[in-house]
């Protein structure tokens, strides 16, 4: 019997993949100090967290197609991803809309810069060297691993689902912008959903 | 890089749908926390109100009514106050209240005035007294079922975390019980029995001052260095990359 040993992963990608990871977990810890005790409440420390993740991005040169039918996929899914809690808090009101505006622009700017940089560049450099199934668990890891600092570790078994649908969204659409849509939509609808 | 771009199988699709419903139920958190900038909390409201305070109004009541059949409660429901974020929440699991008859049961979480003793160390949220009622009589927690949980938001968020303190009833001496940091400022405890809850902090916890924040500087410039050094790195492997196609 001959056995055929798969071919490793080129060095390249391989490199290029643990890079980003390490950039990756810099912009967190960038994102932690400058929040001090609360990064999560931190706009300043999101906003920098944002830009450092897009600068990430930029170096790589990613590419985002954007796409209506991109944009549609993943505003129904950020849909799918509120629809547990909607049907739980069926009958009761709405949250008001005071000081929407402002969290909204942040959280906006802050979900799309970790879609560009988790679902796709991180996404293209895994998917480069070890193949989507691959590029979408480091993705999912990565993006439940990230809210811990933020929030706790009672975060990580849901955002790794929703990394999970976040990546799988990614790969059947060909393009970060349908996650980031999803990301903003539900992050959104989040607010009314507390 | 070329990407595939089949539809997603609908069997995929529900399979997802089904693994985010079981992270759901697996999440102690009420809200969806995908991401972004935590919902900005409005001032804490004390009982009784401190003079200067820039809170919005009095501190609220959680309260949630729970529908019976057969004697026990049917579904599980969270009632949260009203203040952004909720000061309190309790989680009635389904099945774990008891009552005679079908009369619908009352959770109420009340913030009070405490009144001595006042438990050890300084108080790190109102006082909350939890009560169940029904007009059917008296309620009784399920021992085989699920627990129900009170969650607290602190004050303040400080180094050292606070506890949950815990009396049947007013007057009587306070109890430590297990505490569970759900959030940077939000606690959660079992709700084991009726009876007054409140966050203490034990010790001096007064937050670290300007002189700790030296080294975090230190930490953020070396850190921002070596993010230069990786967007320098994929600058080159990107060029290597596209030099070699």
């Amino acid at each position: 019997m001959t056995v055929i040993a798969e071919p490793a992963a080129p060095a390249a990608p391989r490199l290029r993949s643990g890079l980003l990871v390490c950039g990756f977990a810099l912009c967190v810890v960038v994102r932690v100090v400058l929040g001090g005790q609360g990064p999560a409440r931190s706009p300043f420390a999101g906003l920098v967290f944002a830009g450092l993740l897009l600068a990430l991005a930029a170096a790589a040169r990613t590419a985002v197609p954007v796409s209506v039918r991109a944009l549609a996929s993943g505003m129904a899914a950020g849909l799918l991803l509120c629809l547990p809690v909607a049907v739980s808090r069926l009958g009761l009101p709405f949250h008001p809309t005071d000081g929407f505006a402002m969290w909204a622009g942040v959280v906006g700017i802050v979900a799309v810069a970790e879609e560009v940089f988790l679902r796709g560049t991180l996404y293209d450099a895994v998917a480069d060297g070890f193949g989507a199934p691959a590029a979408i668990a480091v993705g999912a890891l990565a993006f439940a691993l990230l809210h811990v600092p933020l929030y706790g570790w009672h975060v990580v078994p849901l955002d790794l689902v929703v990394g999970v649908v976040l990546g799988e969204l990614r790969r059947s659409t060909g393009t970060a912008a349908a996650p980031a849509a999803a990301h903003t939509t539900a992050d959104l609808l989040a607010w009314f959903l507390r | 890089m070329p990407q595939t771009t089949r539809a997603p199988g609908v069997a995929r699709w529900a399979v997802l749908a089904l693994l985010i419903c079981l992270g759901w139920l697996v999440s102690v958190q009420p809200v969806p926390l995908y991401d972004g900038i935590g919902f900005p909390d409005e001032p804490y409201r004390f009982l009784p109100a401190r003079a200067g305070s820039a809170a919005a109004g009095p501190a609220t009541i959680a309260k949630v009514t729970l529908k019976v059949a057969g004697g026990v409660n049917t579904g599980g429901l969270i009632a949260n106050s009203a203040e952004t974020g909720p000061q309190v929440s309790v989680y009635a699991p389904p099945r774990a209240f008891a009552t005679t008859g079908n009369n619908p049961i009352e959770l109420t979480a009340t913030p009070v005035v405490p009144d001595p003793p006042l438990p050890k160390g300084t108080l790190d949220s109102n006082v909350y007294d939890l009560e169940f009622t029904s007009a059917g009589g008296q309620v009784k927690l399920v021992p085989a079922a699920q627990t129900p949980t009170i969650t607290l938001r602190a004050v303040s968020i400080r180094d050292s975390l606070p506890v949950f303190e815990y009396r049947p009833a007013s007057g009587q001496s306070w109890k430590e019980v297990r505490t569970r940091q759900v959030g940077r400022d939000i606690f959660n405890a079992l709700a084991t029995a009726p009876g007054q809850y409140a966050l203490v902090q034990s010790g001096d916890s007064s937050p670290s001052g300007a002189s700790s924040r030296g080294p975090l500087y230190a930490i953020l410039g070396a850190t921002l260095l070596l993010m230069l050094g990786v967007v320098v790195g994929v600058r080159v492997l990107g060029r290597r990359a596209a030099a070699q196609q």
